[in-house]
């Protein structure tokens, strides 16, 4: 297992690796240069190519990139002018905020739809099968802004129960802690819907297809009980594939976070990659891209993980005496196959 | 089993008819039943789906009007309506045209599109007789506000207050003065459009980029062009989207190859697994014996068996470049707010929710219901083509 | 012999989309200690349903319409399957009558180890304690012919090779000592050398287990090997029984004639091998007489008309058609089972 888990870290950091690459190369072949603020005279433009060294050979800037990145120096913006630090000033503290609503409605999402998925197939045909139908539909179709919306009226206009907007806690003018939780609850229960009514679905048919398995019939054919087949034999079986859908869900979390944010005026990564982008703020655009890969790659580590302790078959096949390089053969090989056998994942 | 012996008296039969008679097999062949082509088959499944057939109809339906609407309505969707007032002959300036509500010949009565609003307002206001003609509103009710001056709610018929009473606007207009109607319309025909063309890019990338993957599947060629896949993929797309429409001017064709250039991953790797699948398939290896052209190969065989997952797909992919164009184009990322799209209406109706509330609610509406029906007539369709998937 | 099983006029249906399939139609037989009947019959023909039945097995949309299936217990006590309560139906299951299936490759839960598999009926059933169960489900690894035990107990489905797997659904079955001894197919999905090893697995086991054993197979040369009794199963009904001589080399119904002449054996080497025409009757719309009368050679006209019941031909000889009826023509059944049945007069003669 530990094997396994150092394996997926190494892959992890080739992706990020890679990422950043890209990163310095959009950073390199973008037409002109990434102060093409308006605001800038040339002198001033000139000044800061200059600092940024972007007149040296491709090679001594990538290996700048690479160097600065790896000391967490992203670069600063340019338009305002104070010269902020972009990950002092911005990533090291919207990060956190922003992981945290979006890795609760995550987790919030994954249980709840895990057991409304598995209800709606062991009580299948019921009446709870077919809201969790009905609303899984509903669910995966209707945009999280639009929830963002209807709870906004419900909750905040017309009940006044929660805040409308986001507040960070601050004493100085009065708002608590309790208020900054507050705050949160519409922004995680809008982003969550997706993350619920897609896991739902999707528990739902991958326990249907495992109890109509050969191995639940010889686990009933040894007289166990229907809450022993379930628990100790389907549920563990429908979670496999269904672990896997996580991943894509953190993808919607991101692109839905980012008009949740703006929507509950959050002080998150995604509103400022927004602010940024708007502002041409190139550095600062792709530092807070490369921190959305890397909360994205965080999850599918922990997903991998999830993998490994569930399914044996993966847990095995890594342990066995390879060397590094043939495990890292190996896992490609398998993502290759898993890409063989077309488990398309409807994003 | 039954001991006994055969009592044969006990047996009551046309004893005529013990006679052999000639094989009828024939009529054996007939009962299995006819085999219906695919196409066929799949397009009765789908018939067969109420909800899919409904979800068809209205989005086929809401893509027409969509289009006749725009094509035939006399405003515009960047400038308010020149109407001219018939008693006066002159044109109704802009400010008696700017956010007014909806309001229906005939629906009046629903409460909803009356053209009429509440409207909450201290007190003294009222006492502005040019601005608040009497006749024009209803008190509901008035208390004391929280800064101690008295507050009313108003139930204001906006039309006469504005003296446009013998104008109709659907959907009402906007604080631009602009009509609501026109706009919600030519957004759901942008949204619908920018869906269509970007599931179109996806399919085409896809499929050329697959296809070659699975022809070449498992030579050096294909891993190389799997592990670009593989990074291409870790990276979000929504990220991808706005990277790289940080680097090209806002607008439709942007917006279509951004989508396009992240949506095609998911057909690729379906594409190539096809492939992989059909290669070793009896009539692909038959025609590669006889020799038949990679073209042939390809697009007589192949082709056709994955058709219906593409078309799966694609429906799919409908849907979800319609949702990134509304969260890109909501936080001012994707189309220029002039420009009308279900995204920038939401994004403007969130702003004007508090005046306007009709601004936010009517697109929002439309959104959802454009989403839903194509949904389920995605859903519809894979379990018509594939009724493997039934369900997922 | 002592009875352990007796079917009667077992009904079957599954409620379909297109409608309600009845896929077992008024099935009845015995199955006595120690004895092994084979049901043969061609793909859809209700084998496997059958079987399902008898443990309650059935799918979601399956019932039981009618009939019952009386288990004999050791202490002379007499209960219908097909009435139990579910919790009564558990300590069947696994315990009285177990099952082997057709595809090891998927019959095992690849999330769990092989010793907890094959444990859990040992300790559902008979209150050992873990470490008891452990020692059996040990013993029940070297008992299948699987080396070092002890290893195996924490190895995973995906490391055993197809046959070894099929051992251990086999160990997994043989657990609690049951009295019946299903096997759907059990040798279908492997490879021939390792088909002759599990069937002789499955008898050597018999032997020492005393269990009676239903074995269903598409392969004659199988039953003739393992049965004493055939059942031939056609569209739901059974439509001949009895030992196996009987219907290799006396059989009465023109499907077994048809069955008998399709499979290549010593007889009919270097003939053309004969298929029988059509296909299956739909069983959502069963025809009227004999099922099998449209594909048959020897149909009788009555025989689109009207069921033919059981007749019986000896103490041990049962099948369903018209040609037995002493009015009935006299038909010659095809040469290769004639040659059979003369063989036999040889044999029995010499
Ligand atoms: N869950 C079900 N729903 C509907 N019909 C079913 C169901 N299960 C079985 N049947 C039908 O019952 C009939 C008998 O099926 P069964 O599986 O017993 O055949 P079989 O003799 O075991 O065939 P094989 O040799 O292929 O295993 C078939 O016509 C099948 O279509
Ligand atoms: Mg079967």
């Amino acid at each position: 297992m530990l094997r396994y888990v150092w394996n997926r870290i190494l892959m992890i950091f080739v992706t990020l690796f890679l990422i950043l690459t890209i990163n310095f190369l959009l950073l390199y072949l973008m037409p002109g240069s990434p102060f093409q603020n308006p605001r800038l005279t040339p002198s001033q433009r000139e000044r800061i190519e200059d600092k940024y060294g972007l007149n040296d050979p491709v090679l001594v800037q990538y290996g700048r990139y690479m160097y600065k990145v790896s000391k967490l120096d992203f670069g600063g913006t340019i338009a305002t002018n104070t010269y902020d630090d972009i990950f002092e000033e911005y990533i090291i503290d919207r990060l956190p905020l922003t992981a945290k609503i979006g890795g609760i409605a995550l987790i919030i999402g994954t249980v709840i739809g895990i057991t409304f998925g598995a209800l709606a197939a062991i009580r299948r045909n019921s009446w709870l099968d077919n809201s969790v139908t009905v609303l899984g539909v509903i669910g995966v179709s209707i945009p999280s802004f639009v929830f963002a919306a209807i709870l906004q009226e419900v909750f905040a206009i017309n009940l006044d129960w929660l805040p409308l907007f986001y507040r960070e806690a601050n004493p100085d003018i009065g708002h608590s802690l309790k208020d900054q939780n507050l705050g949160m609850i519409m922004p995680i229960i809008a982003l969550s819907v997706l993350p619920i009514a897609s896991i739902m679905r999707y528990m739902r048919t991958e326990l249907v297809e495992v109890f109509s398995s050969d191995y639940i019939l010889l686990a009933q054919a040894k007289g166990l009980s229907k809450p022993a087949v379930i628990f100790k034999h389907a549920i563990r079986n429908a979670l496999i594939p269904v672990i896997t859908i996580i991943g894509p869900m953190a993808i919607n979390l991101i692109a839905g976070s980012l008009v949740i944010e703006r929507f509950f005026n959050i002080p998150g990564l995604s509103n400022s990659l927004v602010t940024f982008t708007l502002a041409k703020e190139t550095y600062a655009t792709l530092a807070i891209n490369f921190f959305y890969s890397f909360m994205y790659v965080t999850v599918i580590l922990i997903v991998d993980i999830l993998y490994g302790v569930i399914d044996p078959r993966i847990r095995l096949a890594s342990n066995s005496k390879l060397g590094l390089i043939g495990k890292l053969i190996k896992s490609i090989k398998r993502k290759f196959q898993s890409d063989n056998a077309g488990g398309e994942v409807n994003e | 089993m039954n001991n006994m012996k055969n009592d044969f008296s006990k047996i009551k039969i046309d004893k005529s008819k013990l006679k052999l008679v000639s094989n009828r097999i024939e009529e054996s062949e007939e009962i299995s039943g006819v085999s219906l082509g695919y196409w066929k088959d799949s397009f009765r499944r789908l018939l067969h789906n109420k909800i899919a057939t409904i979800s068809l109809i209205l989005i086929g339906f809401i893509f027409i009007f969509s289009i006749f609407i725009t094509s035939t309505t006399p405003h515009s969707t960047v400038i308010e309506p020149q109407i001219k007032d018939p008693d006066t002959g002159q044109m109704i300036s802009k400010k008696s045209l700017t956010s007014v509500p909806p309001r229906i010949k005939g629906l009046e009565w629903l409460g909803w599109f009356d053209g009429r609003v509440d409207k909450l307002l201290p007190k003294i206001a009222l006492e502005n007789e040019v601005k608040y003609p009497k006749d024009t509103y209803e008190i509901v009710e008035c208390e004391e506000g929280n800064t101690g001056k008295e507050m009313c709610t108003i139930d204001l018929d906006v039309y006469k207050q504005n003296g446009i009473e013998q104008l109709y606007f659907t959907f009402g207009t906007d604080q631009l003065a602009r009509d609501n109607w026109t706009r919600v319309w030519a957004g759901v025909r942008n949204s619908l459009a920018i869906g269509l063309l970007a599931a179109v890019f996806d399919i085409v990338m896809g499929v050329i980029y697959g296809s070659i993957c699975g022809f070449y599947g498992g030579t050096k060629v294909d891993n190389i062009m799997m592990r670009f896949i593989e990074i291409y993929g870790s990276i979000p797309s929504i990220v991808l989207l706005i990277l790289l429409l940080s680097f090209m001017d806002r607008g439709f064709g942007a917006l279509i190859i951004a989508l396009g250039l992240t949506g095609w991953i998911g057909v690729a790797r379906m594409v190539r697994a096809q492939y992989l699948r059909y290669r070793e398939h009896d009539f692909v290896l038959a025609s590669r014996t006889i020799g038949a052209s990679t073209k042939r190969l390809i697009f007589k065989h192949i082709f056709p068996n994955i058709i219906g997952q593409i078309v799966i797909l694609a429906t799919f992919s409908i849907p979800a470049a319609i949702f990134y164009e509304a969260s890109l184009s909501f936080i001012g990322l994707g189309l220029p707010t002039d420009q009308a799209s279900l995204g920038t209406l939401i994004n403007n109706g969130i702003t004007q929710r508090s005046v306007s509330a009709y601004l936010l609610w009517i697109p929002t509406i439309v959104l959802s219901i454009v989403m839903l029906a194509i949904n389920l007539l995605a859903n519809g369709l894979r379990d018509a083509l594939d009724p493997r998937l039934r369900g997922r | 012999m002592e009875k352990l099983l007796e079917v009667k006029n077992l009904n079957v249906t599954f409620e379909t989309h297109g409608g309600t399939v009845q896929a077992i139609r008024d099935v009845s037989f015995d199955l006595h200690r120690g004895e092994t009947l084979a049901v043969v019959g061609e793909s859809g023909s209700g084998k496997s349903v059958m079987t399902k039945s008898v443990m309650r097995l059935l799918a979601d949309n399956g019932n039981i319409k009618h009939g019952e299936i009386l288990y004999h217990y050791e202490d002379g006590t007499i209960v219908d399957i097909a009435k139990l309560r579910d919790g009564e139906m558990h300590k069947i299951r696994g315990a009285e009558i177990a099952m082997v299936f057709q595809d090891p490759m998927t019959s095992l839960n690849p999330t769990m180890t092989i010793g907890k598999q094959i444990m859990e009926p040992i300790m559902k059933h008979q209150n050992l304690s873990k470490k008891d169960a452990r020692q059996k489900a040990i013993e029940l690894i070297s008992m299948v012919k699987i080396d070092r035990p002890t290893k195996r107990m924490k190895q995973y489905p995906h490391e055993f090779s197809g046959g070894m797997r099929q051992r251990i659904v086999i160990a997994v079955a043989l657990a609690c000592n049951p009295n019946i001894l299903i096997c759907d197919e059990p040798t279908t999905a492997l490879d021939v050398t390792i088909q002759a090893q599990i069937i002789d697995l499955i008898k050597e086991l018999q032997q020492q287990t005393k269990a009676a054993v239903i074995f269903i197979t598409h392969d004659l040369g199988v039953v003739a090997n393992i049965a004493d009794r055939v059942a031939v199963m056609y569209a739901g009904k059974i439509c001949e029984i009895g030992t196996s001589s009987d219907v290799f080399y006396t059989p009465a119904h023109p499907y077994t004639w048809g069955l008998l002449a399709s499979k290549p054996n010593t007889d009919n080497l270097g003939e053309k091998l004969y298929s029988i025409p059509g296909t299956p009757p739909n069983l959502l719309d069963p025809p009227k007489g004999d099922a099998f009368a449209l594909r048959s050679n020897y149909a009788l006209e009555l025989d689109f008309e009207e069921q033919p019941p059981m007749f019986k031909i000896s103490d041990t000889h049962y099948a369903a058609t018209w040609l037995l009826h002493p009015d009935a023509p006299k038909v010659e059944p095809p040469k290769v089972v004639q040659r059979r049945g003369a063989k036999k007069g040889v044999t029995n003669n010499g």
